[in-house]
């Protein structure tokens, strides 16, 4: 009798056994995603990095998700990441209108999105997003370019990616403050698509139309550069000044000899780190998000240099 | 007598359906949910002119501000200062008494008096611009605004309000030497805390004869 039910007391211990390995931690690790509009970019590149490694130190895998700058392969992303089974995404969006419908669809998967740096157009498809304060760097920005130039003179904006909600808040920010003082004449406003290489095209293009220059705002670091190098080349460096917006090493470096006036410095560590921080929180359990949280850009000037390192503080 | 049951239970199926398938709101109705989108200038003049003199007479004393800062800068900024977002930057609403030693084109130099010494702080008079008011007066929470330009015209709306009312006259009227009695804002990097690089951007002014 005892022997004919061997085999079944056997089989009852085995599957004990195997519940017990299926249920360690190493088995079962949950997985994050980071989307991230282009790896292409430097700041980008640590945007997405430090988000990776936030995640893995709050004892998750992993896995960065380049969009290149493409809608398209950004939907592919989300649909591969939607049957993978991740848990979370950290999200640094393509487009603030297109993205949305690619949140739309992890939300009614149950996937939480965590937005970095980039807005989306929607107040209800991502979990929380959490944004450099485009618009308030921009105002102190324009502060200090009013300062720099005694309120009059002749100036060039080079804006960024046009659909980039980003872009238009550092814009609007800017002539917020600059557009009260009328000697202020802005002779021309094009967009560089935040690029190094086309903001140098473009800022040469306007110097031929417009020789007599004082200064130039840039809606990122890249084009600043950009536009310094065509300053440059054109001989006029020394008299106009250029001004930025992140705190990409070459601009800090830039500040620092004299060469580039001003820079909005953003924190995408603190983006990056906050937006895990979430995921982790919102897996845990907590639901009450904040829709929007500003991150506050500061002013950095030759006056204030020392107190900063590309990408953040000292 | 079993087809007539049959008919009514499905009129009342379709009708439950039809029911529940159709709303009717009235046009006026919906001319209301359009009109509540965010008005920044009601919303700000509602703060400016019911909320923020009870947030003014409350305001703390500079010179406590400061003493607190420097014995603990974190419990201070803590229990005297506010930011809407996450960052280094913290604003305080102080009150201060002081005297002109310079007017200049955007600024007073004012001498204010601490617990046991002068320091010399700067009034904004022309650039006034920022956050410095909305976040410290510590009256809009991040939470209740899904869309972050509405943050911004609250920014900029309660500074037009200072620049077209607080202003005007008293940069008419102020003149070196006079004493002044500020309730304002400030902005303190709480990583690079300068206090010799303070400026003020005031709320409300009064020139104490």
């Amino acid at each position: 009798m005892m022997l004919k039910r061997l085999p079944y007391f056997l089989l009852l211990l085995s599957c004990f056994f195997l519940q017990c390995k299926s249920k360690s931690p190493a088995a079962k690790k949950h997985k994050v995603a980071i989307v991230v509009s282009t790896l292409n970019n430097p700041w980008f590149v640590f945007l997405a990095n430090t988000a990776a490694d936030k995640a893995k130190a709050l004892g998750y895998d992993a896995k960065i998700f380049d969009s290149q700058n493409n809608t398209a392969l950004e939907s592919d992303h989300f649909e591969n990441i939607i049957v993978a089974g991740f848990e979370a995404i950290l999200f640094n969006s393509t487009d603030a209108d297109g993205s949305v419908a690619n949140v739309l669809k992890a939300k009614a998967a149950g996937v939480p999105v965590f937005c970095m740096d980039r807005e989306i157009n929607s107040n209800n498809a991502a979990t929380s997003q959490i944004l450099s304060d485009s618009y308030s760097g921009s105002v102190a920005i324009a502060k200090y370019f009013t300062q720099q130039l005694n309120k009059k003179g002749n100036y060039v904006e080079i804006l960024g990616i046009v659909g980039d909600n980003n872009t238009w808040a550092r814009s609007k920010g800017f002539h917020s403050v600059v557009d009260n003082y009328p000697e202020l004449k802005m002779v021309a406003q094009q967009s560089a698509d935040f690029d190094r290489n086309k903001a140098m095209e473009v800022m040469e293009s306007i110097l031929q139309a417009h020789p007599n220059i004082d200064a130039v705002f840039c809606g990122n670091d890249g084009m600043a550069m950009g536009a310094y190098q065509a300053l440059v080349s054109s001989g006029k460096a020394d008299k106009v000044k250029v001004f930025g917006f992140d705190g990409a090493e070459d601009v800090i470096t830039a500040i620092n000899e004299n060469k580039v006036v001003a820079t909005g410095m953003q924190f995408p560590k603190v983006m990056a780190e906050t937006a895990a921080q979430f995921a982790d929180e919102y897996i845990k359990g907590r639901r009450d998000f904040p829709q929007k949280i500003p991150v506050a850009v500061e002013l950095v000037t030759f006056k204030n240099i020392q107190d900063y390192i590309a990408y953040g503080k000292k | 007598m079993n087809k007539y049951i049959k008919y009514l239970l499905l009129i009342v199926v379709i009708g439950l359906v039809a029911y529940k398938s159709v709303y009717v709101k009235k046009l006026s109705g919906m001319k209301v949910a359009i009109d509540e989108k965010f008005d920044a200038v009601v919303f700000s003049k509602k703060l400016w002119e019911e909320k923020l003199p009870a947030r003014i007479s409350s305001a703390v004393e500079l010179s406590t501000f400061i003493k607190a800062a420097q014995a603990n800068p974190a419990d201070a900024f803590s229990k005297y200062s506010n930011a809407l977002g996450i960052g280094n930057y913290r604003y305080a609403l102080i009150k201060a008494e002081g005297v002109v030693t310079d007017i200049n084109e955007d600024d007073i130099t004012l001498q204010v008096k601490m617990v046991d010494s002068l320091m010399t702080v700067k009034l904004a008079t022309e650039f006034i611009y920022g956050n410095a008011i909305r976040d410290a007066s510590g009256l809009v929470d991040v939470k209740d605004f899904p869309n972050t330009m509405d943050l911004n015209n609250i920014s900029e709306e309660l500074n037009k309000m200072v620049r077209k009312t607080v202003l005007p006259t008293f940069k008419m009227t102020v003149k070196k030497g006079d004493k002044l009695i500020v309730t304002g804002a400030i902005e303190i990097h709480k990583e690079h805390i300068k206090w010799n690089e303070l400026e003020i951007v005031p709320v409300q002014l009064q020139i104490v004869q």
